[in-house]
């Protein structure tokens, strides 16, 4: 028995030194984590890089352009770009990585049910085709305007639409994990439908829900400064990115870098993000892999 | 064939049932009283009982349900708070504008999509498939409102080029109809042909290495004729099957793009609705886009089966 | 003998890998003359299929030839693609080994033989559909006019393969490459193409390059063959000679390992080891150490081609003397 489980365990891949060493070799894998990475540095140290409130105002300083005392300028209210970039940087990525581990939790929990037990597999899927058919930003907008705005509200919103793809990502490797002989070799051998799902079918579903998560990671940064631009996201006392670039807008013609900025920090985020994504598929889940560039 | 596409219209029947229940629960999500919130602080009880009347929200749940479907099946989604005119009414009214826009920006994306995606494969590993990836890459990555305003500063506040906003109809001057709705399509397509170009890069550089494609070079016939031909042919498969995806791409962009350029169609009626708290058009807006991305969805099915002679000689899956 | 309407010297084909280059094809030389049907074989990787992509001028882009192709007495190597596109499908024809993927699956079987017989004729469509009728036929297609409009899906293997002939015969080709035609098809279709293709060579004098690792398929139709072991040419004969006394230990053991050779149940040998690393070959003869025959001589130096009579070569120091023990 136990040799038979010890033949059965699934691979150690995510441990090993190995993998670690290709994925910096990966090109985009390493362009994606130094981009994402200085984002979230910049994030963290936000209090060391500017000592300037976010909310702080001066009246006499608005509308200043990029300077050596603004690096990034002022705005309408003569409030520093930087500082409120950086700790609208907090809220943005505070509401990504919420979405994410909600993601994580339910997906794996939805999917694994949908995959494990076919009889539920039917009505939760069709529940989750229903989810899918609406285009995700407006099905997020739709929620989040029932709800009211605030952070939470967009976490909702935005877990609630890409839940159901991830926990089709879940569903659809394990639907192919469940027939590989090991696996049923264990069932053979009378292991627990619990035992058999947490020892050997989810840790092989965990590149590519690895690799999802970080593209629902950006997907939910795009989001999110959609429903803040459209005034759903967190109220304007906080800035968020899309808040900030929605305030902005007033003012193109005198102050583009009020929009130019915060957007371009968006940009940076998802970029590293996506790279992220696609250098995890690479190394972490060749099967999803189409070609290598 | 007829088989098949009357098969998926009723595959399509669950899916709308859920879709449209969603929709009908939308204005149940409200935290406390609905009523309240619709009215705002200025409301007056006899405001909030005349709104919870029209609204149908004094009636117990299960007669709302029965009453919006059976409104439903007759093609009314409710009277818009904002507008006092039948939601069907309403986005009926505005729909050839996003129509228009989205053909316009659909364009753009599959033009620039394929050709982008085509070059960078025919190049594999050069620069200019290199470019292209990373073109790709950004595209995917940018918000296609900041995009949209970005452009204004460049192409409206300082070379003057394009108005910042607003909508000529085609039929009146189609000049002005371009000028107005260049710059909302191509905010549009970015995104779009971004991913289209990921996904006609890979898919020409599966087939470029398929073994027809050495028999068609083994013809002598010209490379134009074997990439042209043999590859595009086949390239257009996978291509047309992500057409769905960014239809609902393109669709729900429209709501932010067309409330910054000021163009008075569904994606600006909704964009109103959410800022005057308009749940009937909220609700009935979400599932008219829904709807019609479904039934989009079959046509372009059905068309990608009668394209692929593997499928459609069999009759479908 | 004629003239040879193929001949191939000194033909090496190198490949970039890491910081080098790798040899697919070394130094190979070997000729085919007008309605001859000479066969190549050897195991996947020892560069016969390189030599037949070579040929047609289908290699990849980074692929380094140096050597001579001579085709009808005009050297293919170098010439521009432009150049090579006019005697493909026109003067030379290909087959490929898996006929399930070798036609395009989203156009009709006749769409396919139109565009070849088009690609070099100006032809009406009428004509060109006629044509292609007509060339279904040849390739033994029953009611070839109705199968023109079925798409690859609707035939089985060995029709596709009868149809990838029929494309490659659309301009009666000089020269016809077969790459490994047969393999991937069952054992009654095998026999009923090769038949189809000896009687082709009859009607069209087409002169064939057959590809296979198959010694039982040459032995059905070959004239001569071509041994490749390791991208090099190991053994060139007569196809009874061949048989008769294999000259190299490699051809030898191919023998050995070929099913029904023989009336006489014997055991099938193997040939210990597998093939060397390109990037990475051992001294002297490249077959040496899988060789019972080996002596210490054999891992010092690469063996020439050995001419031993009667068009027969051997790359193997022992051949030589044997040859002459054998005499004695």
């Amino acid at each position: 028995m136990t040799s038979l489980s010890d033949a059965a365990a699934p691979p150690r891949f995510l441990r090993t030194r190995a993998l670690v060493r290709r994925m910096f070799a990966n090109r985009a894998f390493m362009l994606g984590f130094v981009l994402f990475g200085f984002i979230c540095l910049a994030t963290l140290l936000a209090p060391l890089i500017t000592r300037l409130d976010p909310n702080a105002l001066s009246i006499r300083d608005r509308f200043q352009p990029p300077s050596l005392q603004f690096p990034l300028g002022t705005d309408n209210l003569g409030r520093d770009m930087l500082s409120r970039v950086l700790y609208g940087a907090r809220l943005s990525l505070w509401i990504g990585l919420c979405v994410i581990v909600l993601n994580a939790v339910f997906g794996v929990l939805l999917g694994a049910l949908a995959g494990y037990y076919r009889r539920l597999d039917n009505i939760l899927m069709r529940i989750a085709d229903a989810l899918m058919a609406f285009p995700a930003v407006l099905l997020a907008i739709g929620i989040a305007a029932a709800l009211g705005p605030s952070a939470v509200t967009a976490i909702i919103a935005l877990a609630v639409v890409y839940i159901p793809r991830t926990a089709r990502v879940v569903r659809a490797s394990i639907l192919v994990v469940r027939e590989l002989d090991y696996v049923q070799a264990a069932r053979a051998a009378g292991a627990t439908d619990y035992r058999i799902l947490m020892r050997h079918i989810l840790p092989n579903c965990m590149a590519p829900l690895i690799v999802q998560l970080s593209f629902v990671f950006a997907y939910a940064i795009l989001s999110e400064a959609v429903l803040s631009f459209l005034g759903l996201g967190a109220p304007p006392t906080v800035p968020s990115w899309g808040i900030l670039i929605s305030e902005g807008r007033s003012y193109l013609r005198e102050a583009a870098w009020l929009t130019v900025v915060p957007g371009l920090a968006i940009a940076i985020t998802v970029l590293g993000l996506n790279l992220l994504g696609d250098g995890l598929r690479d190394v972490l889940d060749p099967r999803m892999k189409v070609e290598q560039g | 064939m007829i088989g098949y596409t009357i098969s998926r219209l009723l595959q399509a029947i669950p899916i709308l049932l859920i879709v449209s229940l969603i929709a009908f629960g939308i204005i149940h999500l409200i935290p406390g009283d609905a009523a309240t919130v619709i009215g705002g602080p200025s409301a007056t009880p006899a405001d909030l009982a005349r709104i919870r009347e029209n609204l149908g929200l004094d009636q117990p749940l299960h007669i709302q349900i029965l009453t919006f479907y059976a409104n439903l099946f007759q093609g009314d989604l409710g009277r818009s708070l904002l507008l006092g005119i039948p939601v069907t009414e309403a986005v009926l009214a505005r729909s050839p504008i996003t129509i228009g826009i989205a053909i316009y920006s659909l364009v753009l994306t599959i033009v620039f999509g394929l050709a982008t995606g085509i070059i960078a494969a025919l190049n594999h590993n050069r620069w200019i498939d290199q470019a292209a990836t990373v073109f790709a890459l950004i595209g995917v990555s940018l918000p296609n409102f900041w995009l949209a305003l970005v452009m204004i500063v460049l192409f409206s506040v300082h070379l003057g080029w394009l108005p910042t906003g607003g909508y000529v109809p085609f039929t009146q001057n189609p000049i002005g109809w371009f000028r107005t709705a260049t710059m909302p399509a191509v905010a549009l397509a970015l995104l779009q042909a971004g991913l289209l170009t990921r996904i006609t890069r890979s898919t020409m550089l599966e087939v470029l290495s398929q073994d027809y494609i050495r028999t068609a070079r083994a013809k002598g016939i010209s490379e134009w004729r074997v990439v042209g031909r043999h590859a595009l042919a086949n390239v257009m498969m996978p291509v047309v099957t992500v057409l769905g995806l960014i239809l609902s791409v393109l669709l729900s962009g429209s709501i932010v793009i067309e409330t910054i350029f000021g163009i008075p169609g569904i994606g600006a009626l909704l964009g109103n609705a959410i800022a005057s708290r308009d749940y009937p058009m909220i609700q009935g807006g979400l599932f008219f886009i829904t709807a019609a991305l479904l039934l989009l969805n079959i046509v372009v099915d059905v068309l990608y089966t009668s394209l692929d002679p593997r499928i459609r000689v069999t009759g479908g899956k | 003998m004629s003239a040879p309407l193929l001949d191939i010297r000194n033909l090496s084909i190198g490949f970039p890998a890491g910081k080098g280059e790798v040899l697919a094809v070394n130094d190979v030389n070997f000729s085919v003359a007008p309605r001859e049907l000479v066969g190549i074989v050897g195991e996947s990787g020892s560069g016969k299929s390189v030599t037949a992509l070579a040929i047609i001028g289908l290699l990849p882009p980074n692929a380094r030839v140096s050597g001579e192709i001579a085709f009808a007495g005009r050297n293919l190597v170098g010439l521009p693609q432009r150049q090579l596109r006019g005697l493909r499908g026109k003067e030379m024809g290909m087959i490929f080994q898996e006929p399930m993927t070798s036609l395009n699956p989203v156009f009709t079987v006749g769409d396919q033989i139109v565009e070849a017989v088009r690609a070099h004729e100006h032809m009406s469509l009428k004509a060109a559909r006629d044509r292609a009728t007509e060339l279904l036929d040849k390739v033994g297609i029953p009611s070839p006019r109705r199968r023109l409009d079925d798409y690859p899906h609707q035939m089985s293997g060995g029709m596709r393969q009868r149809v990838m002939i029929a494309i490659a015969l659309s301009s009666s080709p000089k020269l016809l490459i077969a790459d490994e035609p047969t393999t991937a098809l069952d054992v009654t279709i095998q026999a009923q193409l090769l038949d189809l293709l000896n009687g082709l060579r009859e009607d069209f004098g087409t002169a064939i390059v057959l590809i296979t690792h198959n010694m039982g398929v040459m032995a059905e139709i070959a004239d001569r063959v071509v041994v490749m072991y390791c991208s090099r040419v190991v053994e060139e004969a007569g196809i009874f000679d061949l048989f008769d006394r294999p000259q190299h230990p490699y051809t030898e053991g191919l023998l050995g390992s070929t099913p029904d050779m023989g009336e006489t149940a014997h055991r099938l040998t193997t040939i210990r080891g597998g093939m060397p690393n390109p990037a990475d070959l051992p001294p002297g003869c490249l077959f040496a150490p899988r060789c019972d025959k080996a002596i210490a001589q054999c891992t010092t130096a690469q063996p020439p081609l050995f001419e031993l009579g009667d068009g027969q070569k051997a790359a193997c120091i022992l051949a030589p003397k044997l040859q002459t023990e054998g005499a004695t």
